[in-house]
């Protein structure tokens, strides 16, 4: 094809103002039609009612959002998923930080050791929560008969209505935290090493030095990854699914929970989605709330 | 004079090799803690039954066997139809699938947020990041009716999908990252050449980026190989659910063999865990240089 010069050069201006957003459709499309689209589908039968055939229709209203409150689980449900997240997001943090200034430390084999602590989290959460629910167990449990050897009591910790979810909790925390540690390792070492050995020299403690350097050093990366931790174990299914299934009765249902039940064990899509929007209104709330935390820390 | 200075030198590598010490030996303890729920779970497969339930709990298996590796893998049972070997299969297609199909989007949209500029790209790629933030729980019960209405339950495609919405934003971010520490003159040299724009990614761009792409393969890869929710509700059955959904069924077997379920879950956790092991070094890479951004 033939073209004068005026025709190129329009021709180029048009293939690089069109060229971006060409490469970028695909992926947005993509996003879009799985997350967008879903979404809006999402508040429409939370207000609507679904037939057989998966259309929505109406009358539309609140009635949905009215059955659900009206359950009066509600309450606890949000109890246990705000002592789970809390509990999770603390454990993992301190585990993390702790590994973390171990691995910071010069010692021989520390890679290797960095390596295989990462191993849990490349495991699948079912392989993890089936294998603390088999060291969980009553009698067979290897935690049980570890303990009794050293002359305490054991416990059927996943049917104990108060060890229940400090049980998943650790589980959760113990194939979480090498990826708090990983970012948190990387966070302190990009901290300069003339800030320690200048407090060093100043006669700073490693106390005194952890307190004032290391801390302030990797605050904005502990803040985001907080903040990616309690959105995750906001999310969080497999391990209370497998382990426990919520129980006993609902002491360790958290809200993806009570969503999943209601969608697929009661067929009530409506109150489930109903569920589902609340659910995500408060960790939005709680994400908005968090980051600007954080920008304004910064 | 030498001799003060000798003993403050020497108690100060004295000093060294004692926090060396402790910071090995709370390694270790680190270590220990992380591997043993695992390495448990080795000794249990490698037990028969009886010797599991039967005897205290203990490490080194009397009578070891791998019966209840091959029971797994070829046998069947009530609940848990054909074999761990079909699941296993069925979380290979889908894995590589999400990670590979993943990747090729993320790649042209990350040159294109890297390289190019147009209106609303900024809000375009935070809107593309945040969309990370969206509970899985949430999209569960829209995503099942909307794949209800298009046929895509229980079908190879609708896994896939369900794991590129995970996979894909992380991609996107982690590929931009990379793409934009590639010196501009490099591709200005490739488009003076000649090269069209796909060509000049194709040839300049992704040797370049090559731990990037790594580190998105092996994150998707794992990522979609230990999906769990998604697959629950969107799959049905054994022709196409993948192993974590099998690990499950055999879990809620009425009478669950322990040991047969510990082997299991050993086959299964082996992929996402070599992959990840070996591919880990990418992943430092990949992540440090979009951070640098």
């Amino acid at each position: 094809m033939q073209m004068n010069a005026t025709q190129k050069r329009r021709w180029d201006r048009l293939r690089r103002v069109l060229t971006g957003p060409i490469l970028v459709a695909p992926g947005t499309l993509m996003l879009a039609g799985l997350i967008l689209y879903p979404f809006c589908q999402l508040v429409l039968i939370s207000s609507g009612d679904l037939t057989p055939d998966f259309s929505v229709q109406g009358p539309f209203g609140l009635h949905n959002y009215a059955r659900i409150l009206q359950l009066g689980l509600l309450g606890r449900v949000a109890l246990n998923t705000a002592v789970w997240t809390v509990g999770t997001v603390a454990l993992q943090t301190i585990l993390g930080l702790l590994s973390a200034l171990v691995l910071n430390q010069r010692f021989p084999g520390r890679s290797v050791f960095r390596t295989l602590i990462f191993v849990p989290f490349a495991v699948p959460v079912v392989v993890s929560a089936m294998t603390w629910e088999w060291m969980l167990r009553g009698e067979v449990g290897i935690i049980n008969v570890t303990l009794s050897q050293f002359g305490l009591e054991g416990r059927p910790w996943l049917t104990l209505t108060n060890t229940a979810m400090p049980a998943l909790i650790v589980t959760n925390s113990w194939f979480m935290y090498p990826f708090v540690m990983f970012a948190l390792l990387a966070a302190m070492q990009a901290v300069p090493a003339e800030l320690y050995e200048a407090a060093e020299v100043d006669g700073a403690n490693a106390w005194q030095r952890f307190l004032n350097i290391t801390l302030p050093g990797i605050r904005p990366s502990m803040g985001l990854v907080m903040l990616l931790m309690t959105i995750w174990s906001l999310n969080a299914f497999s391990v209370i699914y497998i382990m426990t299934e919520g129980g006993p009765g609902i002491a360790t249902e958290i809200l993806g929970l009570t969503v999943f039940r209601q969608a697929f064990r009661y067929v009530n899509f409506e109150s489930a989605s109903a569920l589902a929007v609340i659910m995500l209104i408060v960790q939005m709330i709680f994400a908005a709330t968090y980051a600007r935390f954080l920008l304004k820390e910064q | 004079m030498s001799r003060l200075i000798k003993s403050i030198v020497s108690s100060a590598r004295a000093g060294r090799i004692f926090a060396q010490t402790v910071s090995f030996c709370c390694a270790l303890i680190l270590t220990v803690f992380s591997l043993f729920p695992m390495l448990w779970m080795l000794s249990t497969a490698l037990k028969h039954e009886s010797e599991a339930f039967g005897m205290l709990p203990h490490w080194i298996p009397v009578s070891p066997t791998l019966d209840n590796f091959k029971s797994v893998l070829t046998g069947g049972s009530r609940f848990f139809e054909g074999s761990l070997a079909r699941y296993f299969l069925n979380s290979i297609v889908i894995a590589t699938g999400s990670s590979v199909i993943s990747l090729m989007i993320g790649i042209l949209a990350a040159f294109g947020f890297s390289r190019y500029r147009f209106g609303g790209k900024q809000v375009l790629f935070l809107g593309i990041l945040l969309s990370r933030l969206v509970p899985t729980a949430v999209l569960l019960v829209p995503m099942y009716v909307v794949f209800s209405r298009l046929h895509l339950v229980n079908t190879y495609q609708g896994l896939i999908l369900a794991n590129i919405v995970s996979i894909l934003p992380f991609a996107i971010w982690m590929l931009k990252g990379y793409i934009d520490t590639v010196p501009d003159e490099i591709l200005d040299a490739a488009e003076i050449d000649g090269c069209s724009t796909l060509g000049t990614l194709l040839r300049v761009v992704v040797p370049v980026i090559a731990p990037a792409i790594g580190a998105t393969l092996m994150f998707g890869f794992t990522a979609a190989w230990n999906e769990f929710l998604f697959a629950l509700v969107l799959s049905h059955d054994v022709n196409v659910q993948p192993v974590t959904i099998g690990l499950a069924l055999l879990r809620r077997e009425y009478m669950v063999q322990w040991t047969r379920l510990a082997a299991a879950t050993i086959i299964a956790a082996i992929p996402s865990v070599a992959i990840f092991t070996v591919f880990q070094r990418y992943l430092v890479s990949g992540l440090t240089a979009g951070a640098v951004k």
